[in-house]
């Protein structure tokens, strides 16, 4: 063959329309998948509206996978709001839904209208409660996680119970993208087989946390950072973290200050995190002679970048005199190649463990100090 | 026709490769170039882009955009491991994106689509698509047929009972 024909793929673009030749009207001319692209990009109203349009558009409004349907769009009217997505729901057309975006404001309803999305086969289901309002409660006797297809979940300013977040561990087979930003978990355990990135951002833990999630590539964990703790709603809670083997994380920020991070070993025969390549550590990494950090560095023996966020206001067990003591010590970290160490100014601590690094990091080639 | 040039690599390195179009223009580009395009990086590793690359369902004046697209963002990814140089080019690109989409009338703009959507572009095929979602924002349905040449096929009977049965849509 003299030249390649990508003829064969001409079949993904479906024959011009054979009765009109109309030249200027092609948007109609588009296939579906690209006309519904394009909706993609419009609100849910706006989508809503095209069904009106002829009778191809009708099909495609009721099959459009994606919405998104914010309650700013309604002024912040709440009624009007609840109307809207409520016959919305109704009328979709079965097994096209994608991708579900829902922000609300302080509507009981959209319990049901997330259970209905994940009925309606969801992959994606982004939620969020209007963030200047209180937290929203996920009511478990009104929806259930339970789905076969949703692969990213993101929820923004809600309250999980156990009992709400326990299918997302057994019952989601499919979930690999779990972000959790401004929420209040009272949730003893993560450990859906699935999970391949999890960002727990700026939420407030009511219990202890166990982190056990086998394919787990990334985790972020920031967390609230209390500079004023009595002007805040809520009071401080320092329920802790323990992460257990993450054989597969590749990287890992657990930047957060004022956290207890531990580690709970699984298995005995490997290192708990062996393709560890990245990770970012909070000031708690100092607390207990810095033994989190060494333990970290142990257990992650491909680790070339580690950055390291000491607070501006240090703990006193922390002191340069504790840490005096420990940087000393000897341990091995063969392929770590880059240290940042973040600090207020005129924190000494930075340069002891800068030396620390230095002396024990054979294949050290990059070293930073940062000043806030 | 296996044009010698196809074997032939630049200067600026990477081995070059020929497009040709429905109406039979050539184009001549390098495989980073033409590689942003999924269907043609997938020929690339396939090796069956030797003797030039047809694309019969796309004419020669829209693939003279795509390729002049494909060229100005080539950098893009060469660029990334590159925060300086990735940021001096950002404006311009952006520039460059605004006034290709802005310039463009409705027939040329959706068969650009086609063309992005085929060749498997996919930065390019959003941005034209933002730009019909950008169109279709903010108008009535009546706007919407007007501008899109939309033909109606309800009859006003149908047309009046979906606008009840869809009320709920059209509340302002």
């Amino acid at each position: 063959m003299d030249v390649f024909i990508a003829e064969h793929l001409l079949d993904q673009v479906p024959p011009r329309s054979q009765k009109k030749l109309c030249m200027d009207d092609r948007l109609s001319d588009l296939p579906d998948t690209i006309l519904h692209h394009i909706m993609s990009l419009l609100s849910a109203q706006e989508v809503a509206r095209t069904c009106i349009l002829s009778k191809r558009w009708k099909e495609l409004s009721a099959s459009a996978p994606c919405l998104d349907i914010c309650v700013d769009k309604f002024g912040m009217d709440r009624v009007r709001f609840s109307e809207f997505v409520a016959h919305l729901l109704l009328s979709r057309a079965p097994n096209s839904l994608h991708t579900f975006r829902l922000h609300s404001f302080a509507i009981d309803h959209a319990s049901s209208w997330i259970n209905r999305a994940i009925e309606l086969k969801a992959q994606v289901l982004e939620f969020t409660e209007y963030i200047r309002w209180e937290s929203f409660y996920l009511d478990p006797q009104l929806m259930a996680f339970a789905s076969q297809y949703l692969k990213c979940l993101k929820l923004t300013n809600v309250t999980l119970d156990s009992n709400a977040f326990e299918p997302l561990n057994h019952a989601c087979p499919a979930l690999e993208n779990l972000q959790l930003s401004h929420c209040f978990l009272e949730v003893p355990e993560i450990c859906s087989a699935s999970l391949k990135k999890l960002d727990i951002m700026e939420c407030s833990l009511l219990m202890n946390l166990q982190i056990q999630t086998p394919r787990l590539v990334s985790l972020r964990f920031r967390c609230l950072q209390y500079k004023c703790s009595s002007c805040s709603r809520y009071p401080v809670i320092t329920a802790a973290v323990t992460l257990c083997d993450l054989p597969n994380a590749e990287n890992i920020d657990l930047s957060c200050s004022g956290r207890q991070v531990t580690f709970g070993r699984e298995i005995q025969k490997f290192p708990m995190y062996g393709k560890l390549t990245s990770i970012s550590l909070g000031e708690w990494c100092l607390s207990d002679k810095i033994s989190r950090l060494f333990c970290l560095l142990r257990h992650s023996p491909e680790l070339k970048e580690l950055t390291l966020k000491l607070e501006v206001e240090r703990q006193d067990h922390n002191g340069e005199d504790e840490i005096r003591l420990m940087v000393g010590r000897s341990f091995s970290a063969e392929n770590l190649k880059k240290v940042t160490i973040c600090c207020a100014e005129g924190d000494a601590r930075a340069a002891m463990l800068g030396n620390m690094f230095r002396a024990n990091a054979t294949s050290l080639k990059e070293m930073h100090i940062k000043h806030y | 026709m296996a044009a010698a040039a196809a074997e032939a690599t630049t200067d600026g390195g990477g081995k070059m490769i020929i497009l040709i179009s429905a109406d039979g223009k050539r184009f001549e580009v390098t495989e980073a170039v033409a590689s942003q395009s999924q269907l043609i990086s997938n020929m690339i590793e396939d090796d069956c882009t030797e003797n030039g690359v047809r694309l019969p369902n796309v004419d020669g004046d829209i693939l003279t955009m795509v390729v002049d697209y494909c060229n100005m963002h080539a950098g893009d990814a060469a660029a990334a491991g590159d925060t300086m140089k990735a940021s001096s080019t950002e404006e311009e690109l952006k520039k460059f994106d605004a006034e290709l989409v802005q310039a463009l009338e409705n027939p040329v703009l959706f068969k650009l689509i086609l063309a992005a959507n085929f060749l498997n572009i996919k930065s390019l095929l959003d941005m034209t698509c933002q730009r019909v979602a950008d169109m279709m924002s903010g108008k009535t349905p009546e706007q919407m047929r007007e501008t899109f040449s939309i033909e109606n096929d309800f009859t006003p009977e149908e047309e009046a009972a979906i606008r009840q049965e869809n009320a709920w849509a059209f509340d302002d």
